[in-house]
């Protein structure tokens, strides 16, 4: 029984461990989940971010040298009309550019500013170009003009690098950043990913133990039931060894009882037969007496006999005729006892039972109903029967001496009398058999009377009784 | 007593029961001829003619039994009466206690002619002894010899 609840305890605190451990891989699982997601979110919104930068780059260099070619040095110097197509794709795409850059770098004020610098000088440059090309265009173009203009221009151009490598400076700074920020979402996306492994692994690990667990503690329970059963058919062998001492103890009693009770009742007879004189009226009276002893003494262990062997006897169950049985045994008493008796039977449909057992019923009853109304002028007896919902319920009434109802608990009892052995003979079996018999059958007895007014006795057999 | 002229042959061990059994048959004078043994063993030393019983060559027309018996029992008594050519014709009729089921299949599945249950009341056990000595001694018809 310890190592039982022990073992039970155990079971328990192993359970709690188990439900334990799953909330813990559940609360992991979601945890790492959302840090998953999360990281990896942050890792595409860093690398777009870097995408973005470089484009910047990429275009700031672009613009740069499309600043370079607004110029119309080369053309207005040496009149080649592939350099004056140079300028104009320069002229037509920069304002382009420089749109595009600000759109990019909107977010970014410092960016902002140096685009409007850019710009500013972009716009001076054009215009210069744009007056030089008229003037040559016009032939007025001198020498000095020239060189003022090659002057002009490369100061614009210096100004512009510079401004455009602080721009470059500046994107160049804040791809670092985001490189170094993208790198970071990357290893805490990796350690998430990581992490799920080793908590999938920590799970499978769990549900292995579990599972191992389970495997062994069904095959301690299978040997349990194993030994259960074991048990039980001992307990079955047992139970069959003291049914048949409780036999081989009966058949003592039915043998080695009776024939000292014969003897008894035998030798008391040959005295008051061969030696009656020399007894006077009494001494014949307590011979008698001894004689009448023995005589009940044996039909006590008839009784009981008869009791213990229909209490053990197996019912053999099936379908018969309520009317012919009543019929039979009503027909052997009027041959065997002659009563004066009326006896009115109610027809009766047939029933599932135990034939002779049923019989025995009967016989008892009625043997009942006619010794108890026997100082009656003519006994009456009816019997008759009811269906209700769940069983068949038979009486039969008598005009006899009834009982009160006071002592109707002892009625049904082994040995219980409610009247004078010295008025009434019989053992007290009777009605104990009875009631034996119809608890067998799964039914009720029970009894009905006032004294003086007649008894009605009941017993009922369940509509089903297996 | 010479056991040729023995007619009854009574193998009982308790010698009251015994007793009552001589005087009920006494009554009707069918113990005459009768013989007691109180043991399973003898009895059969008797039938079969064996041991203290070797010189005489006993051949009873009625043998009453008693199932309860020192050394051999009675229903053993009666598979060695039944199993023999030269014995199993004679009548053997059980007078017993018991009330058993079992002992009464096995005495007729063994070839018992009667088996008879002894009342308590000695004016019934009386009456039975008489009348199976009267339907056994008279009126029967015994199996030529």
């Amino acid at each position: 029984m310890i190592a039982q609840a022990n073992q039970k305890n155990m079971r328990l605190s192993f359970e709690k461990v188990l439900i334990g451990f799953f909330v813990f891989v559940t609360i992991a699982v979601i945890g790492l989940g959302i840090l998953n997601y999360q990281s990896n979110r942050s890792y595409h919104r860093s690398a777009a971010a870097v995408n973005h930068t470089n484009e910047v780059l990429k275009l700031n260099a672009r613009t740069l040298s499309s600043l370079q070619d607004l110029t119309v040095r080369g053309y207005i110097t040496t009149g080649d009309s592939a350099l004056l197509s140079t300028y104009l794709t320069a002229r037509d795409s920069f304002p382009s550019y420089l749109a595009h850059l600000r759109q990019l770098t909107d977010d970014n004020p410092e960016q902002s500013a140096l685009i409007d610098t850019l710009s500013h000088w972009a716009a001076g440059r054009e215009a210069l170009a744009q007056t030089y090309l008229a003037m040559y265009a016009v032939h007025l173009l001198t020498d000095s003009a020239l060189v003022q203009y090659t002057t002009a221009s490369r100061i614009g151009l210096m100004e512009i690098k510079k401004v455009s490598a602080h721009i470059a400076q500046n994107e160049e700074a804040l791809l670092t950043e985001r490189q170094a920020l993208t790198q970071a979402n990357r290893e805490r996306f990796d350690i998430s990913i990581a992490l799920i492994f080793a908590v999938i692994v920590l799970l499978l690990m769990g549900c292995t133990v579990a599972v191992v667990h389970y495997i062994r503690q069904r095959k301690r329970f299978e040997k349990d039931i194993i030994q259960l059963n074991t048990d039980l058919e001992k307990k079955i062998e047992e139970l069959n060894i003291s049914n048949k001492e409780m036999e081989s103890f009966s058949y003592s009693v039915s043998h080695d009882l009776r024939a000292p009770l014969r003897i008894i009742d035998g030798f008391a007879k040959i005295i008051s037969d061969d030696h009656a004189t020399a007894f006077n009226e009494e001494g014949k009276r307590f011979m008698d007496t001894i004689r009448s002893n023995a005589q009940h003494m044996g039909m006590l262990i008839d009784d009981l006999l008869n009791f213990s062997r229909i209490s053990r006897k197996e019912l053999n169950l099936r379908e018969i005729n309520m009317n012919a049985l009543v019929e039979n045994v009503i027909d052997n008493f009027m041959l065997m006892d002659k009563p004066n008796a009326d006896i009115k039977v109610q027809p009766m449909s047939s029933a599932v039972c135990d034939e002779h057992l049923i019989r025995q019923v009967w016989i008892n009853l009625l043997s009942n109903a006619l010794k108890y109304s026997r100082t009656r002028e003519k006994a009456e007896i009816s019997i008759s029967w009811e269906q209700t919902g769940t069983e068949t319920v038979y009486a039969i009434r008598d005009n006899g001496v009834g009982f009160d109802m006071q002592y109707a608990g002892k009625l049904f009892g082994v040995f219980q009398r409610l009247h004078k052995a010295s008025d009434y003979e019989g053992t007290g079996v009777g009605l104990a058999l009875v009631q034996r018999i119809v608890t067998r059958h799964r039914g009720r007895v029970w009894a009905a009377s006032q004294p003086g007014m007649g008894a009605t006795f009941y017993f009922s057999l369940p509509k089903h009784i297996k | 007593m010479e056991s040729r002229s023995v007619e009854i042959l009574l193998v009982e061990d308790n010698p009251y029961e015994a007793e009552l059994a001589i005087r009920g048959l006494k009554k009707h004078n069918f113990a005459n001829n009768l013989y007691h043994i109180d043991d399973g063993a003898d009895a059969l030393d008797f039938i079969f003619g064996r041991g203290k019983y070797a010189d005489h060559a006993a051949t009873p027309k009625l043998i009453l039994l008693d199932i309860k018996l020192p050394r051999v029992d009675g229903i053993e008594v009666l598979r060695q009466i039944k199993m023999n050519e030269k014995t199993k014709s004679i009548p053997v009729v059980v007078l017993t206690s018991s009330k058993e089921n079992q002992d009464v299949k096995a005495c007729y599945e063994l070839g018992v002619n009667s088996y008879i249950v002894k009342p308590v009341d000695f004016d019934s056990f009386a009456k039975a002894v008489a009348e199976l000595g009267m339907y056994w001694m008279l009126l029967n018809t015994a199996p030529p010899r």
